[in-house]
């Protein structure tokens, strides 16, 4: 497959970085194994830039690889990363896990990704009911930060309302508590502790997670419905403020539990109440770790 | 047993399966569920998804639960009362029967077997293993992850299965390997018609993309290698390839409770978590995860098969489909045996 533009533009941006010393490795995405699948790719020399590419099957959340140690290592990093993966950069440098001067951020222009699962049955479309439901309420096609942006020159997604993305938070908060316990049960029974969603990830980066430590085991490691709910609670909680959406957790989920539903429903909740929305600004305070005199207090009764 | 062979039309095939249900046999089968298959519990035949190569997930979890009771305890303040896990498993699920799966998940049993009756007979794998009847259904595309050929098994190998079904047509083949499968067809032989081998569709011949020998040539005399460490640059840890994997059986043992009563568990565990192999010392031999793949590689392809002549994979693929990194084990195995 000839080159795009895109990546013509992208292989010139890490070739010069690296070629000028600038970064010592860019992570970007390359051809995967098959047609419809993009995978990581990590290259330290200029010449091996032209093996850099992207298109709407660059599903993966590239900014997981800034928490490894083997990466860091690397001290500066040029990344490519769609509107959404940007926003897990920002908040890592928010929370001091990344410090701006180290990172190159190689903004590219998304007018959404297939969803893995549709693309590796073939579908090659990019459309509302083919995309993920964060790329139809996305609104950081463009990275909101970046020093280098690459142009997409694929068409903006039509939304035509007809496909409602999340529709069943609005469910879900129709519902009683006892019925949605029974929905939630049902869908941790499937939980088998594997941790996917957590290594997946971009900021799930604690050196040693909650449920690693065992005096005592404050989280059950069973596969059994008390620590399945621990588990996907603690990492619901864990994340509260902080997530940015990317949906790679249940993008990695091997039993399908609707991570997102989670997810979506507790940045809503945020911005309701807090009036804040992770990963847009890396100056911004993370909203649990300051208060303000002004924050609402009417729950102290 | 020497193998017997029959034919059965693809209606009859339905009475069976519908039949074995009202007999009370719990038959688990690829179900579709929100738009994926899994093994589950089947209700009638026309629920399975026999369409699909592979459901999502192996069935392992019915020789090796993802979470098992291996002992309680009581303590009344005097005496310590014990109650063995293993009586929960013996005689039970012996009507237990894996429908619809494809060779390569049938030869995961018998390659397991061997590690889990080496320096320690595993009872709990044991009985379930005893008491599970295999009938599976034969390839007839695999698709590009798919390396079972490589790994000296076939699409339409019968290995592992007490009954193996192959499609021609409207009709199936039936081998039928162990008395366990003759069990399972006597009550209703009258919808088989018993055959003669040379009646069966002889096997197609499967191209090998690479030589598994050559690959373990490889990890036999390159453990320093820097491919370890710069192609798992990518993998997250996740676990997902461990987990949905048919012969991987990495387990951990976790004691809950308290003073007065509580229980020893096994969980499943994944060479692949960071603090796998973290000594209470604080050193881990495996820190990076390059190492630590390249360990998921050696026991797969090179220290299983020193120790019991099988290596410890079936080739379906499921480590490479899952993965969220795309990492593609079969292109993993063919680099290195290309390497060797």
């Amino acid at each position: 497959m000839a080159n795009t533009k895109t990546d013509e533009k992208l292989q010139k941006i890490a070739k010069d970085l690296l070629e000028s010393g600038e970064v010592s490795l860019v992570i970007g995405y390359a051809k995967g194994s098959n047609p419809q699948r993009m995978r990581p790719l990590f290259i330290t020399k200029p010449e091996e830039a032209d093996k850099l590419s992207f298109n709407h099957h660059a599903v993966q959340d590239l900014a997981v690889f800034l928490k490894k140690p083997e990466v860091k290592k690397f001290g500066k990093i040029g990344i490519v990363v769609k509107g959404c993966d940007e926003k897990a950069v920002n908040a890592l440098i928010q929370e001091y896990q990344l410090s701006r001067e180290n990172i190159k951020i190689i903004g590219v222009e998304c007018n959404g990704v297939i969803r893995q699962n549709l693309a590796d049955k073939g579908e090659t479309g990019v459309s509302e009911s083919t995309v993920y439901d964060k790329c139809l309420i996305c609104e950081e096609h463009t990275p909101v930060l970046y020093d280098f942006l690459v142009e997409s020159e694929e068409p903006k997604l039509n939304l035509s309302g007809s496909v409602k993305p999340y529709a069943k938070i609005e469910e879900l908060e129709s519902m009683s508590a006892d019925e949605k316990n029974a929905f939630w049960a049902k869908e941790f029974d499937k939980c088998i502790k594997c941790y996917a969603c957590r290594q997946a990830c971009p900021l799930c980066y604690c050196s040693r997670c909650i449920v690693e430590k065992n005096m005592p085991q404050w989280i059950d490691t069973n596969s059994e419905e008390t620590g399945n709910a621990q588990w996907n609670l603690i990492r619901a909680y864990h994340l509260s403020g902080r997530c940015i959406g990317c949906g790679e957790c249940e993008r990695a989920c091997p039993v399908n539990i609707p991570l997102m539903l989670i997810n979506e429903k507790m940045a809503r909740d945020i911005n309701n109440m807090f009036g804040y929305k992770s990963g847009l600004d890396i100056n911004a305070k993370p909203v649990f770790g300051v208060f303000s005199e002004s924050d609402f207090n009417d729950f102290i009764k | 047993m020497e193998e017997k062979y029959f034919e059965i039309s693809a209606e009859n095939l339905k009475k069976f399966v519908d039949g074995i249900i009202a007999d009370n046999f719990e038959v688990i089968a690829p179900i579709d569920k929100d738009g994926e298959t899994f093994y589950g519990k089947l209700g009638k035949f026309e629920e399975a998804n026999l369409d699909i190569l592979l459901p999502k997930m192996s069935y392992k979890e019915f020789l090796l639960p993802k979470t098992e009771t291996l002992l309680e305890y009581s303590f009344s303040g005097v005496d310590t009362e014990i109650k063995d896990g293993l009586e929960a498993v013996v005689g039970a699920n012996e009507k237990r029967v894996i429908f619809g799966g494809r060779p390569c998940d049938a030869a995961a049993g018998p390659i397991m077997e061997k590690v889990f009756n080496w320096d320690y007979k595993d009872e709990f794998f044991n009985e379930r293993f005893k008491n599970l009847t295999i009938v599976s259904i034969a390839c007839e595309k695999p698709d590009n992850y798919c390396f079972c050929t490589e790994m000296q098994l076939s699409p339409e190998s019968s290995y592992g299965s007490d009954i193996l079904l192959k499609k021609a047509g409207d009709k199936y083949f039936a081998i039928v390997t162990s008395e366990k499968g003759l069990n399972l067809v006597k009550p209703y032989i009258s919808l088989f018609k018993e055959t003669a081998k040379d009646k069966v569709p002889a096997d197609k011949d499967w191209k090998k993309l690479f030589e598994i020998e050559r690959t373990k040539s490889f990890l036999d005399k390159n453990f320093e290698h820097n491919y370890f460490q710069d192609r798992f640059l990518s993998c997250i840890g996740c676990g997902v390839c461990t987990y949905t994997c048919p012969t991987c059986h990495c387990f951990d043992i976790q004691d809950e409770g308290n003073l007065k009563e509580g229980r020893r568990i096994r969980n499943w565990d994944s060479c692949q978590f960071g603090i796998f192999t973290l000594h209470t010392s604080g050193h881990n031999p495996r820190v990076t995860q390059g190492d630590r793949y390249r360990q998921r590689l050696m026991h797969k392809f090179k220290i299983y098969s020193e120790k019991f002549d099988k290596y410890l994979c079936v080739g379906c693929g499921r480590c490479s489909r899952n993965c969220p990194e795309d990492i593609d084990i079969k292109e993993v195995a063919k680099d290195l045996a290309d390497m060797a």
